[in-house]
């Protein structure tokens, strides 16, 4: 009888060893990538400011531009709040941009913080002899993305609708290492959708030419370049071009399940802000090269119920402009 | 000279040493856990590298990347369960030496062509660097379709004794691969709604399933490693280190492929290994005589793959140095190292960070010394294990298999897919359908189908002129007719297979199943459909000549039956059920007891110590060094 009640003994306790709590930050791509550079930083310095001091870990569950852990956050039935997903910002603007697909619902998650706030830019290597934005619009060149969600495609497919510009998209790169590699060898002549933070990797800035800012209003900390938005006419493809460069405002957001209770909510809220303004957070951000540019659950789930709120006509405007 | 006595001088400090050594260590341990790699022992080291200088950090880091694919043969040989998906194409002649008692041999082989595959890798890119940018730009996607193309024909050569079944097994293994989200449209391809699907079957489970599980029951029903019950031959490391010497050629050229396609981002180590694997295999003629065939215990089959994925980890260092775009998910994370330590990749290096430079290239060096030599001089002890008795070994062996394919999502479904790609692998196995070649038109396909839309949409069909691409489609094409001439030629004197029902009702499943896949791609978008369904249609094609070929089956072949492997696969299947009941500790624990109790052996306090040793070590990696979410057991709800 002892090895039978040793064995009951040992299977309870491991059993019960498994669920030990641990905040997992769930990032919709692979490891290396700047999605999972921030949410790496993030959980070196969360635990801190959370009631418990939990043990905070990263997972990489790549998939489909990170809508793959959006959805499984979507039907996470949890009410601990102890999963958060670290998710591309547009998928902020699904509703608009894809109204059929329900897999992710921005109204019904909730938004916890943004970690950045960064422009996009459009770059050109050099040796292409394009020197301008304008020029790029007449140029023939080929511009690459990954797949159709990514705003890798959605940029680049909204600036060629406003502007008329005749470029191609060359879509099915795996990452943006890709779309690089191949700009440097001559196949392609274009990207839009890089970060500040990217472009001042390596030697990429002596090597490219940068030809113009994506945002919603120009950027106090990237290159400085033209203002895309500047440049548009006509006031409907200026406000579908906005709507659809706003996911540049909400970039690196983190989310929780639809579960969650309210007080749960602000909790997480409330250690994210006492994170961001830590000044041991900020040092190790800066040596680790992140550009942080905070905002707060609230203000995301403000701007995202502004976004929601736009003229259905210049919904639809856009939504055309990124097929 | 300056800067390589400048580098040398500065690793020389103690504390960078150090770092080097447990490096290696930690890399080691990583490559003999099946299911996890080197991504996984760079997440756990890049926070400790914060507090470091780069030179310690890099000691620490590169030398834990460069010695997972040293390590991951162990298993691959012994247990014929792959320590990374790296080793997989090792599992095919190693694990076939293991059983013939050569297992210190096929030990030795590996380990020496790893480190010698590693050192030429190294130099490769020391080599390189002053030309790093344009060697690094030199192959684009027509180039690389093309090469893809000459690699599947190499399934012609992995078919085994029924080419036929070689080319439906490598069809099988490309659309399982077109399972998930396609690359071009973004639209769903058989994901059954199941967003796990979306991006394809995990690469793990799949060689999990498809050699560990198999193996292991063949391990299981011979009562231990080594079908002979003589004792190992003596002096078997010895002679595997002078084999691998002995085919230096083979293992500089295998080195080659694994450096240059290394630095190739996209292509990836589990691409790397099966092409270098088919390679040697295609050379075969040359220097192979007296060796039994590939597939059944051929040294080269060990030395060629061994080779070529230790050489990688120096080929794909080569475009993150050059321009600072990460080759793979493990090279991203070595940016964010650079990032952290102030280091700008590029050619700059060679003037602002040479010593650096030079100290990483004698890290990658140095750890592929260090790591063979720590695992031949654990060999003796090691090839011992081929004599273990297998009721004590396989559950034990399970475990980590479980476990591994379950890390890879945390998810049901993951064992779900382990336990029906073990099947699927037995009856393969048993029925002679290439694994190997299932293998390589799984991680080959996709590579097919994005270099060709990539191709087209850059440049149209005007790709198709250029040299390398004419050359390699020439090389294939001229593989595929040789072979198809040989087959001919060949056909009258062979032994005539007997058919058997099982070999019947095998083929028309498949038959069934691909019909069912190929009509469900009509809804799809012509460009998510078109490569799926060329192969389903080829598919289709080769089942119809199989079956015509195979005729009318006879009772003389129903002596092979299916009662023993589908006996078996009930045993992982235990062990999922388990794991997902009880947690991934106490399931384990439960799956160990209960085979000990099952097969009569170890005795109760032994089969106690196992069981809690195997979970410590499982709590060890998975909980402590890097901490997982574990989905909350079955039976320990919310």
């Amino acid at each position: 009888m002892k090895p039978l009640s040793l064995s009951l003994a040992l299977v309870l306790s491991m059993g019960l060893a498994a669920k030990a709590d641990t905040l997992s930050i769930q990032v919709g791509y692979a490891p290396g990538g700047s999605f999972d550079l921030v949410s790496r930083l993030v959980a070196d310095h969360l635990g801190a400011f959370l009631t418990g001091n939990p043990e905070v870990i990263v997972e990489n569950v790549p998939g489909a531009g990170s809508l793959k852990v959006a959805k499984m956050i979507m039907a996470d039935p949890s009410t601990e709040g102890m999963v958060l997903g670290s998710v591309n910002s547009a998928l902020a603007l699904l509703p608009v941009l894809d109204p059929e697909n329900t897999d992710f619902d921005p109204t019904k998650a909730h938004y916890i913080a943004t970690m950045s706030t960064e422009s996009s830019y459009c770059i050109t290597p050099l040796a292409t002899g394009i020197k301008t934005f304008d020029e790029f619009l007449q140029s023939g060149a080929k511009v690459g993305a990954t797949g159709k969600a990514s705003s890798t495609y959605t940029y680049p497919a909204a600036i060629k609708a406003a502007f008329g510009a005749n470029i191609e998209i060359v879509t099915g790169f795996e990452g943006s290492a890709e779309i690089d590699l191949s700009m440097e060898r001559g196949d392609l002549q274009g990207r839009c959708g890089i970060s500040a933070a990217n472009l001042v990797e390596a030697d990429m800035l002596t090597r490219y030419v940068v030809l113009g800012e994506i945002g919603t209003a120009p950027s106090a900390i990237g290159p400085k370049t033209e203002f895309i938005l500047d440049k548009v006419r006509d006031p409907a493809s200026k406000a579908a071009l906005k709507l659809i460069f706003a996911a540049a405002d909400i970039h690196h957001p983190i989310i929780v399940a639809p579960a969650t209770p309210p007080e749960r909510v602000a909790e997480l809220r409330a250690a994210f802000d006492a994170m961001v303004a830590d000044q041991g957070f900020q040092d190790d951000a800066n040596a680790r090269g992140y550009l942080i540019g905070y905002r707060t659950g609230t203000d995301v789930e403000a701007v995202i119920a502004g976004l929601l709120a736009t003229d259905p006509a210049i919904k639809e405007l856009a939504r055309q402009m990124v097929q | 000279m300056e800067v390589l006595i400048a580098a040398l001088i500065e690793m020389a400090e103690p504390l960078r040493l150090a770092m080097l050594v447990l490096g290696v260590l930690l890399g080691l341990i990583v490559g003999v856990i099946p299911g996890i790699g080197g991504i996984f022992g760079l997440t756990i080291l890049i926070p400790i590298t914060y507090g470091l200088d780069p030179i310690s950090a890099f000691a620490l880091l590169l030398g834990m990347a460069s010695v997972t694919t040293t390590s991951d043969t162990i298993p691959a040989v012994l247990i014929g369960v792959p320590g990374t998906v790296g080793a997989a194409a090792t599992v095919v002649d190693g694990h076939e030496m293991a059983k013939n008692g050569e297992a210190a041999r096929a030990l030795g082989a590996a380990y020496t062509a790893s480190m010698i595959g590693g050192v030429f890798g190294a130099v490769m890119l020391a080599l390189s660097i002053p030309l790093m940018r344009p060697l690094v730009l030199m192959l684009n996607y027509g180039d690389l379709f093309a090469i893809t193309v000459f690699g599947l024909t190499l399934v012609a050569l992995l078919s085994g004794s029924n080419w036929i079944k070689g080319l439906l097994a490598a069809h099988l293994g490309a659309l399982v691969a077109y399972i998930g989200l396609d690359p071009y449209e973004g639209v769903e391809r058989w994901t059954f709604g199941q967003v796990y699907l979306w991006d394809g079957v995990p690469v793990a489970v799949v060689f999990l399933g498809l050699f560990a599980i198999p193996e292991l029951a063949g391990v299981l029903a011979r009562g231990q490693i080594q079908t002979t019950m003589l004792a190992p031959e003596p002096g078997g490391l010895l002679r595997g280190i002078s084999d691998a010497l002995r085919h230096w050629r083979l293992v500089l050229r295998s080195g080659s492929i694994g450096a240059f396609l290394g630095a190739v981002p996209g292509v990836g180590v589990v691409v790397i290994e099966w092409v270098a694997y088919g390679d040697a295999a295609r050379a075969k003629t040359d220097a192979a005589k007296g060796e039994p065939a590939y597939g059944k215990g051929n040294i080269r089959g060990v030395i060629a793959p061994e080779s070529a994925n230790n050489a990688k980890e120096g080929g794909s260092l080569l475009p993150t140095l050059a321009f600072g775009i990460p080759g793979s998910a493990s090279m991203a994370i070595l940016l964010g190292a650079f990032a952290v330590h102030g280091v700008v990749p590029g050619p700059k290096m060679l003037e602002d960070n040479a010593t650096l430079l030079v100290t990483m290239i004698l890290t990658v060096a140095l750890a592929n010394v260090l790591g063979a030599v720590i695992c031949l001089g654990l060999t003796p002890w090691l090839a011992r294990l081929a004599r273990v008795p297998a009721t004590s070994l396989v559950p034990l062996a399970l475990v980590f298999v479980g476990i591994g394919a379950f890390y890879a999502g945390k998810d049901w479904r993951d064992l779900l897919l382990l336990v029906v790609f073990g099947l699927l692998g037995l009856v393969m196995r048993r029925l002679g359908w290439s694994r190997p070649a299932f293998a390589l038109g799984f991680v080959l396909a996709p590579n097919l189908e994005r270099f060709f839309f990539l191709s087209w949409q850059i440049a149209g069909w005007s790709w198709l002129t250029q040299p390398v691409v004419v050359i390699f489609l020439a090389i294939a094409a001229t593989t595929v007719l040789r072979r198809l001439v040989g087959w001919r030629r060949g056909r009258g004197g062979k032994a005539v297979e007997v058919p058997t029902r099982l070999d019947l009702g095998f083929t028309l499943v498949v038959l069934a199943t691909v019909l069912v896949a190929g009509v469900s791609l009509m809804a799809l978008p012509q460009a998510a459909a078109i490569f799926p369904a060329i192969v389903a249609g080829s598919t289709v094609l080769f089942t119809l000549v199989l079956l015509w070929q195979t005729g009318r089956p006879t009772a003389a072949g129903d002596r092979q039956c299916l009662a023993p492997d589908i006996g078996f696969i009930l045993i992982p299947a235990g062990l999922g059920l388990a794991i997902l009941a009880l947690g991934h500790l106490a399931g384990p624990v439960m799956f160990l007891l209960v085979a000990a109790w099952r097969f009569g052996r170890p005795g109760p306090v032994l089969a106690l110590v196992q069981a809690g040793a195997a979970a410590a070590a499982v709590y060890a990696v998975f909980d402590l060094l890097a901490p997982q979410r574990w989905p909350d057991p079955w039976l320990w709800p919310g």
